[in-house]
């Protein structure tokens, strides 16, 4: 049985890890700790950082040093693998700082659980991609962004919005968006090259584009239900002129990368 | 430096992010709740509906140095009792315990000072103590059994007490068997009785 977790749902539930992580972790504990890390140093067969994640902090007495140190530097390559890609030269002039402070912050979260306990890992157990991703964006939030592409160089765009009328031209149809979300959904090679073309837009398209494709409307005649232009303070002609724009950015940057 | 503010924010960001169906209800229900965390919220939404399975391929060999340098702040960033290459065990509940709440727990089990002090000190074979009693200081200290279990497994270790006391270096103690260290803490009949029961 694997260790239970200790942090704690604001419902005073205590949360627990996913059944099919808990089930890997159960099988692996059964085998000798020689086989145990192989398996978890398989580069063929990657077991989920949750597994791995469990085993950094719970097996540091119980396995030989040096079957630690290597399942601690696996580790790590696979959060510095997954950095290269989601913190890229290429979207970054200080990419290479950005990875270093993103890995420091979580070897302070590991270094905090050893010497005294820190429940906080515990929510990289019960889903290590969503934790990283908050990780992640509060450096870039902090320390970052530094982009290569200047997003102020919008700036013009944004002045205008509270003046002018949908232009026709730029508008879009619904049709669109749920073609353009149809895509990310369903084709993982686009949704790199959509995950780094609405990086790069302005945080007001940014934002009022990426509520869209979630699914928040953007108006609502009922004054209780969240909207994108509640959420945003704004009125609703505001939000379908950023929708049309950052719609317009995006197929620009999206056509550009398939041409490249 | 962390604020409370700064602790109240990473928990909710963190609690968003572990979500398990992080869909537009989810979504609106925490700006509902958390209106001063919106640009957070909507930004880390975003990332994880830009990116819900992030490849965690590892790098090549050609970049595993540092991976080494990290390694090396790792070891070098822990306390000398959690050391991977030292031996003693994770973090033990006994030690949070000030005077008064380390004797009523004595009181509690029906051990005295001395005997809560050997298991603390990991000077009793953890192999030898009886499951029910570390189900009954697990339940008492909050802990698994199992965190209990491996807070107890270890040579055994100099309290801070004796630390500070005494005049030269002092030195772990051999570690005893449950047995021997119910004969060697002056403890009544019935505090022996009790735990004999308890044995597996």
């Amino acid at each position: 049985m694997s260790i239970p977790l200790q942090k704690v749902m604001g419902n005073g539930v205590v949360y627990q890890r996913r059944t099919e992580i808990d089930s890997i972790i159960d099988k692996l504990e059964a085998l000798p700790s020689e086989e145990l890390v192989e398996s978890c140093l398989d580069s063929e067969n990657l077991l989920p950082m949750e597994v791995v994640l469990y085993f950094l902090r719970h097996k540091a007495t119980s396995l030989h040093p040096l079957q630690y140190k290597k399942l601690f530097l696996f580790f790590v390559k696979r959060i510095q693998g997954s950095l290269l890609k989601s913190i890229s030269n290429q979207q970054f002039k200080n990419a290479e700082d950005l990875r270093q402070e993103v890995v420091d912050r979580f070897m302070d979260l590991l270094v905090k659980d050893r010497n005294e306990g820190c429940s906080r890992l515990d929510y990289f157990e019960i889903n290590f991609n969503g934790a990283f991703h908050k990780l992640r964006i509060d450096v870039l939030r902090q320390r970052g962004p530094a982009k290569k592409e200047d997003p102020l160089s919008n700036a013009e765009s944004i002045e205008s919005e509270l003046t002018s009328e949908v232009r026709t031209d730029v508008e879009i149809s619904a049709l669109e968006l749920s073609e353009l979300n149809e895509s990310i959904l369903n084709d993982s090679s686009f949704r790199i090259q959509f995950q780094s073309a609405i990086n790069e837009l302005p945080n007001n398209e940014r934002r009022v584009i990426g509520l869209y494709l979630q699914g928040l409307p953007i108006e609502s005649k009922d004054v209780d239900k969240e909207t994108i232009s509640s959420t945003l303070d704004c009125t609703d002609r505001t939000v379908r002129n950023r929708l049309s724009r950052a719609y317009c950015m995006l197929r620009e940057k999206l056509l550009l990368e398939a041409e490249l | 430096m962390n604020t409370n503010s700064d602790e109240m924010r990473d928990e909710v960001l963190y609690a968003f992010s572990v979500e398990p169906n992080k869909d537009s209800v989810t979504l609106e229900k925490y700006l509902r709740e958390y209106p001063q965390y919106k640009e957070e919220l909507i930004d880390l939404s975003i990332e994880i509906f830009a990116n819900p399975n992030q490849d965690f391929s590892p790098v090549s060999e050609g970049d595993s140095k540092e991976a080494e340098l990290v390694w090396e702040r790792f070891q070098s960033s822990l306390t000398t009792e959690t050391t991977v290459s030292g031996s003693s065990s994770v973090k033990n509940p006994l030690l949070n315990l000030d005077r008064s709440r380390f004797r009523a727990l004595a009181k509690k089990l029906g051990v005295n000072s001395l005997f809560l002090t050997m298991l603390r000190d990991r000077t009793i074979k953890v192999s030898t103590i009886p499951t029910q009693l570390i189900g009954i200081l697990a339940k008492e200290l909050d802990v698994s059994s199992d965190v209990m279990r491996n807070a107890l497994v270890g040579e055994p270790t100099v309290s801070s007490s004796v630390r500070f006391k005494a005049d030269g270096k002092p030195t772990a103690t051999e570690q005893v068997s449950f047995d021997e260290a119910l004969d060697s803490c002056s403890l009544s009949d019935s505090q022996k009785e009790k735990l004999m029961e308890m044995k597996d």
